[in-house]
């Protein structure tokens, strides 16, 4: 491989690695708590406030079903205002931290579902207030499926950041297309689709091992195998 | 502490528009120290009545009031135990049992008197670090019992505490609350529908008809305890609340 190549891949991945991180970091900041918003304003859960679920939820299924491509145009007077200008990986980590967060919501929204009504009743009943029961019950008993979230979340933004060459953002996809597609070097294509293997392999082992370890219903046999 | 009144309380479901009386006029009086049984078939109302002392659910008419304060939600003065247990997976024993405390602002010290206090009682002073999937369920079920227990409730409300345990150690948990029970001298509300759970551990058995709820008779279980299956008056109370259980049975 020559000297030129791993410079371009080292480069790609490093931007890559910046707005995935940056987005996810903030997706996870602020989709979490929504998803524990969009959860306890139901109907009948331990805050409920129907009215207000219903805007919540109908925000974010609006971002959710608008397509990256167009999510990240439209919104370009936004990232101006927030980075200074619309082209660049930082540009580029605006609309990915966007597209994320309701993504991340609808995902910790799921896993905090699935927590036994049991336990939250339990919880009440040793007189909880619905403070103490986000963060002492329900957050701990969902975090292994709130992690598998940001792992899905996580593999997913490496997938949308590619798009992200429109902006100027860089980063592995803009890389394989503009070497790989455009300018016919195959031998670029290639390098870019191993790298982001690895990439989303490495994201995905280690998604799956800290999932595990949170899990304290595994027996121990389980656990030392891990 | 601990006297819980029912006055007229009645329960009506929504079931798709059409109501459903699922209890029906329930007056009852509990008085401080008592251990009072809920007996009857299932969909007699009994769990609707117990969520609605826990403060779970509202009763559509009539009030529950706990040392004359009104039923709201709710709250550590009336903790409750489960069929299912409900431990907090994550959690250790220790921590389990010290989540009310927790909850109540109770200082780090004092809880770890008051959570050792309890797991000594329920003899699992030996489990505190272990996590609730590495216990059996009579375990967790005594887990469960310290764990209401260590905030100090008025009263202790259990909804079918050992209908998933096996025979040996139903009858082995039976012999637990019985001697705990005599220890810590709280109300207990229990609601199972097995007539002999009831005559072992209460002093007084609500018998509960169906559709709706109604109290069809209270029946004083004047025995002493521990209470002894051969004994002939044991016998007859049995006869007697089988006889008042069988009308309500449906017709097979």
């Amino acid at each position: 491989m020559s000297q030129r190549l791993i410079g371009l891949l080292l480069d790609a991945l490093w931007e890559t690695l910046a707005m995935v991180g940056v987005s996810c970091f903030l997706a996870a900041l602020v989709g979490i708590p929504l998803g524990v918003v969009l959860l306890v304003t139901q109907r009948g859960h331990i805050a409920e406030s129907p009215l207000f679920n219903r805007v919540v939820g109908a925000l974010v299924n609006a971002t959710r079903s608008t397509p990256f491509i167009i999510l990240m145009v439209a919104i370009i007077p936004l990232t101006r205002l927030i980075v200074g200008t619309s082209i660049g990986t930082w540009a580029a980590a605006v609309p990915l931290t966007l597209a994320a967060i309701p993504f991340v919501a609808r995902l910790a929204e799921a896993s905090l579902r699935e927590v036994d009504p049991g336990l939250i009743e339990a919880a009440q009943a040793m007189g909880a207030t619905p403070r103490q029961i986000v963060a002492k019950v329900l957050i701990p008993e969902a975090l292994p499926g709130i992690v598998a979230g940001m792992t899905i979340t996580v593999v997913s933004l490496i997938g949308y950041s590619a798009m992200a060459g429109a902006v100027g953002g860089g980063g592995l996809g803009d890389l394989g297309i503009r070497y790989g597609y455009q300018r016919f070097e195959g031998e670029v294509m290639a390098a870019v689709v191993v790298v982001l293997i690895v990439l989303v392999s490495l994201v995905q082992w280690a998604g799956d091992r800290l999932a595990r370890q949170l899990n304290k219903r595994l027996t121990a046999k389980q656990a030392a195998a891990i | 502490m601990g006297h819980l009144s029912l006055s007229a309380v009645s329960k009506i479901y929504d079931d798709h528009g059409a109501p459903v009386t699922a209890l029906s006029g329930i007056t009852l009086d509990i008085a401080d120290g008592e251990f009072c049984a809920i007996l009857g078939h299932s969909g007699c109302g009994k769990t609707s009545l117990l969520n609605m002392v826990a403060g779970f659910e509202s009763p559509t008419s009539g009030s529950i009031t706990v040392d004359r304060q009104a039923v709201t939600g709710p709250g550590w003065e009336r903790t409750i135990i489960f069929q299912d247990y409900a431990l907090f997976p994550w959690a250790n024993i220790r921590d389990n049992v010290a989540f009310g405390l927790e909850m109540k602002g109770v200082p780090p010290a004092e809880r770890r008197r008051i959570v050792d206090h309890h797991l000594s009682l329920v003899g699992l002073a030996a489990f505190a670090e272990r996590y609730p999937h590495q216990l059996s369920g009579g375990m967790k079920q005594r887990v469960a019992i310290a764990r209401a227990l260590a905030v100090q409730p008025r009263v202790l409300l259990m909804d079918e505490p050992f209908a998933a345990l096996d025979d040996q150690t139903r009858r082995a948990m039976q012999g637990e609350l019985t001697r705990i029970w005599q220890q810590e001298k709280k109300t207990v509300v229990l609601v199972t529908h097995s007539i002999d759970e009831a005559i072992l551990l209460a002093d007084t058995v609500v018998v509960l008809s169906r559709h709706p709820g109604r109290i069809k008779r209270i029946v004083p279980i004047g025995l002493d305890r521990p209470r002894d299956e051969d004994d002939p008056a044991y016998a007859v109370l049995r006869k007697e609340l089988r006889a008042l259980i069988h009308d309500e049975a449906d017709p097979i």
